[in-house]
């Protein structure tokens, strides 16, 4: 489809999720009887008609305010998202092809989305109110406003990835949304340190764990129940590099990532980065909120072989999530007449740095070393690339692997668990030289 | 825009689109419905298809149900799951295992649907 046709599409619907009625009136000249229902006005109707290419028979019926279904051309199409391949619409799930993933910064348009209820409707960054209490000396409600007048405000490139990445290669294949390799993005990320807000609350002795708690519904539709409240031990939370974050690469928070106010926790999986953020609360025990417990981001103590069954007391809870790496140039299956190729992508670890990546031409039978960037701050994926020389035509896979500052590199096979989560096998892609 | 809001505009806007080609002069809610019962968002027909779908429409998309491929006893689990924990109103038996048969059929780990969706 060329660009101008999608960009209008994209515009259509943003004029009818600020104001349907208005972008009736706008679009078509529309105005609806006072049922809400068809045309007030001929001209409305012979608009709407010429761009349909045909009459409405039942125009009389269609209700104010909404897009007609051949005008919008794409069944799902998240408004200021660009080029992501979309898993579930309901709730929204979004990943990005890797070759979509080559900037250092990920663009707002580009990051992926993983919702687990429905967003909330009221997302006013002026009115939205965050609670800090439980286990604190002085619990304290904050506006958005409060957040940026009375702590420091600081800006980083902070990596998350949703703890399902991959799950898609699994077999036996794991329950879940079936992500590929896009789930994961390090945009630049605004806001205060956690672990600021916390010390100004006053974090008694006796806390353990934090419990994050959101504005988005269950997707049952009981408003007494949270779609997802996780948490992470007080230690990961006082670190540093945790934001509460209202900005994102220099503008607001796409509201599918969380507009107005959304915790970061990097190198973590992404359901401890509460989005839609009203509360963090501070508990003596392991929080055990919704997907905190049973199998939800926990994987089994031990190696497990693939379709085996676990009892759920040998599941623990996902910590830092594992080194990984990424090819984001070229795309998957280049033909190319060039004996020359440079590869690139990134490279990140949970809460380490990466160390090195090295990259294999011949299914790992050999390596060589890239070139590897330190990271713009810790928590931030780190740019690998490399030269390579392809000694003959022919059809070749490019490998990466990276090894963190811990010694820990990625494996060849994925180890299998129940749930499919943290699957860090190495990236491959294809090139055939011609 | 929420993502309820706009999910139901896709909705509406389906099924206006499947009134005009049935030029049928049922009632705006009664083509949604029937817009759905056309296509079933892709699942291929069987026994169980229609409990299948009527049950988990109710609270996500279809997409969620046709990305997976799970044994019978993983996809009893699937519902069990739901049921102890996120909500979802207990099935009658008979329509419970009208519905595992139907996704351990289609959408098992050789995920047989894939080549004989309807769309």
């Amino acid at each position: 489809m060329p660009r101008d046709i999608e960009k209008q599409e994209a515009d259509l619907f943003e004029l009818y999720a600020d104001d349907p009625d208005r972008a009736d009136e706008v679009v078509f000249g529309r105005v609806p009887h006072d049922d809400r229902r068809g045309f007030l006005r001929g001209a409305g109707l012979a608009s709407m008609g010429a761009l349909l290419g045909a009459a409405i028979p039942f125009h009389r019926n269609m209700p104010a305010g909404f897009i007609p279904e051949a005008l919008a051309a794409e069944p799902v199409k998240i408004e200021g998202k660009d080029g992501l391949t979309i898993l579930n619409d309901r709730p929204v799930n979004a990943e990005t092809p890797p070759h979509l993933l080559d900037d250092a910064v990920t663009p707002t348009a580009r990051h992926f989305i993983r919702n687990n209820g429905i967003p909330p409707e009221d997302t006013d960054p002026k009115t939205w109110k965050l609670k800090i209490d439980g286990l604190v000396n002085s619990p304290m409600d904050l506006t958005i406003d409060d957040l940026k007048q009375k702590f420091e405000v600081v800006t980083h490139r902070l990596t998350i990835e949703c703890g399902g990445n991959g799950r898609s290669f699994f077999d036996p294949p794991a329950r879940g949304n079936q992500w590929t390799l896009g789930a994961v993005g390090c945009s630049e990320w605004t806001g205060v340190r956690l672990a600021d807000v916390l010390k100004a609350a006053g974090v008694k002795d006796n806390v353990v764990y934090t419990a994050h708690v959101g504005a988005d519904e269950h997707l049952s539709g009981n408003p007494d129940k949270l779609p997802i409240s996780r948490g992470v031990p007080i230690a990961k939370a006082m670190n540093p590099y945790n934001l509460i974050a209202f900005g994102m690469n220099g503008g607001a928070l796409h509201p599918m990532n969380g507009a107005p106010l959304r915790l970061v926790v990097p190198g973590w999986p992404g359901s401890c980065s509460q989005k839609w953020l009203t509360r963090v609360w501070l508990r003596d025990t392991v929080h055990d909120g919704p997907k905190m417990t049973g199998s939800s981001y926990r994987v089994p103590k031990y190696p497990v072989a693939p379709g085996q069954k676990v009892p759920k007391k040998d599941f623990e809870i996902i910590e830092a999530m594992p080194v990984k790496s990424l090819i984001t140039s070229p795309k998957t299956g280049l033909k190319t007449s060039d004996r020359t190729l440079t590869v690139r992508g990134h490279a990140w670890s949970g809460d380490n740095a990466v160390s090195s990546v090295d990259v294999s031409i011949d299914f790992g039978a050999t390596w060589m070393k890239a070139d590897l960037a330190k990271p713009h701050n810790p928590y931030a994926w780190q740019q690998w690339s490399a030269e390579i020389k392809f000694p003959m035509n022919g059809y070749y896979e490019v490998w990466v692997r990276a090894t963190d500052d811990a010694g820990q590199s990625q494996p060849f096979a994925i180890a299998w668990n129940p749930k499919g989560y943290l699957n860090n096998s190495m990236h491959r892609i294809s090139v055939t030289v011609a | 825009m929420s993502a309820r809001k706009w999910t139901g505009a896709l909705v509406c806007a389906a099924a206006l689109a499947w009134g005009w080609l049935a030029a049928t002069p049922a009632g705006f809610t009664q083509s949604a419905v029937a817009s759905d019962e056309t296509d079933f968002q892709g699942m291929p027909p069987g026994k169980g298809r229609e409990e299948t779908f009527y049950a988990c429409v109710v609270c996500h998309s279809m997409r969620l149900v046709t990305q997976q491929g799970l044994s019978r006893d993983r996809w009893d689990e699937a519902i069990d799951w739901m049921v102890e924990e996120q909500d979802m109103p207990e099935l009658e038996p008979a329509d419970r295992a009208l519905i595992v048969d139907y996704l351990a059929e289609f959408y098992g780990p050789d995920r047989k649907a894939d080549t004989q969706s309807t769309q």
